[in-house]
């Protein structure tokens, strides 16, 4: 699989894709915004917002937490932009910092949970429990709340890399050449990044399945 | 799961596979009784990526204002103060322009200074060097009587 195409066109293919990045209208705006041009980067931020917001709403389902972690991550755009060396595309690079977003905000909320929780007593903490199991067995109607947290906790476990791949693949239903223009990789990597990608996805699931049973 | 398999997985789990590479795809899979398992755990995986897709239909924008929003959140995290301004790049240049110009205005001023200066030295050197006329050699001194004396001498001996 990894013999599909040479190394060298491979290299050749990432440079010539991000020689054409480099010289497009959104590089243009990028570089703008890169010295400082408020308007530049209020055209980025006008460009990206919905689809921003739309990543996070996906994850957690709530608007409001959805437009506050949106301006977390533009906000996280604005300080890091500088670093953007157009090696991908914007819309790559936005992806993965909102995703990343998503993930600090459900460890911060995991984390507050358990704090407030070590403070009750031993009679509170059972009565909360009990609550929880309540309201679990009650997701478990809500089939898509319940997948939702399995699938988080599966992305959890392979790269950033991996994670980025299979969720432009999956939930954006991007093809593989459309991965391979975004990431400036060759599509024959890209393939094999994604089998990689599934194979640990499996094994991650059933490593998961174990320690639950 | 071989490399035919491999290299053609998404494009079957996307149903974009052409009818001549779906029948080669079947056959070696009906072949490899351990890729199908993969097959069929990959697409069950695949299966839970529909819990964080969003519908075309749902309306999902920020609410009107997004940007004014996210500005004031990066103020307040860079802690804006009111001294920022200054490092603002259209500041930045407009200061070095200011400067630049005073430094102009300095140096033309100090070098017409200094131009007024030595032709005030030279027209002094050269009132110096003149030597009074022989009739009005009257040097002149504290004493104000003799000063008083000479001065009429000379002008009695002008007349």
């Amino acid at each position: 699989m990894t013999a599909i195409m040479p190394a060298s066109a491979t290299a050749g293919a990432q440079t010539r894709g991000k020689v054409a990045y480099q010289d497009s209208a959104e590089a243009a705006i990028i570089r703008r915004a890169q010295k400082g041009d408020e308007l530049a980067f209020q055209q980025i931020v006008e460009r990206y917002q919905s689809k921003v917001f739309s990543i996070i709403y996906g994850i957690l389902r709530r608007r409001n937490d959805a437009e506050d972690i949106s301006q977390q991550v533009f906000a996280k755009i604005f300080t890091s932009l500088k670093g953007f060396d157009f090696r991908s595309s914007l819309l790559t690079w936005v992806y993965k910092i909102t995703v990343n977003e998503c993930y600090d905000y459900l460890r911060k909320k995991k984390v507050r949970k358990l704090v407030y929780e070590a403070d009750l007593g031993e009679d509170d903490q059972r009565s909360i429990e009990n609550t929880h199991l309540a309201t679990d067995r009650g997701m478990s109607i809500d089939v898509a709340t319940e997948k939702r947290q399995y699938l988080m906790k599966l992305l959890e476990r392979v790269s950033e890399e991996e994670r980025m791949l299979l969720i432009q693949k999956e939930v954006e239903g991007l093809t593989v050449e459309e991965l391979s223009e975004l990431t400036g990789v060759n599509a024959n990597t890209i393939k094999v990044k994604l089998f990689r990608a599934r194979q640990k996805l499996v094994q991650a699931a059933q490593k998961l399945d174990r320690t639950t049973a | 799961m071989d490399s035919f398999l491999q290299e053609h997985l998404e494009d079957y789990l996307d149903g974009r596979l052409n009818e001549q590479d779906l029948l080669e795809f079947e056959r070696r899979l009906a072949e490899d009784s351990e890729a199908v398992a993969e097959l069929t755990l990959f697409q069950e995986t695949s299966a839970l990526f529909s819990a964080i897709r969003v519908e075309p239909a749902e309306d999902l924008e920020p609410a009107p204002g997004f940007y004014y929003r996210v500005k004031e959140r990066i103020d307040a995290e860079r802690g804006e103060s009111f001294w920022s301004f200054l490092s603002q790049p259209v500041m930045v240049r407009r200061f070095a322009f200011a400067a630049m110009m005073w430094m102009v205005l300095l140096g033309s001023v100090a070098a017409f200074h200094d131009d007024t200066t030595s032709q005030t030295v030279e027209l002094a050197d050269s009132i110096l060097k003149q030597q009074p006329p022989q009739q009005y050699d009257v040097r002149m001194g504290y004493n104000l009587a003799a000063n008083r004396d000479s001065m009429l001498t000379l002008l009695a001996s002008a007349e």
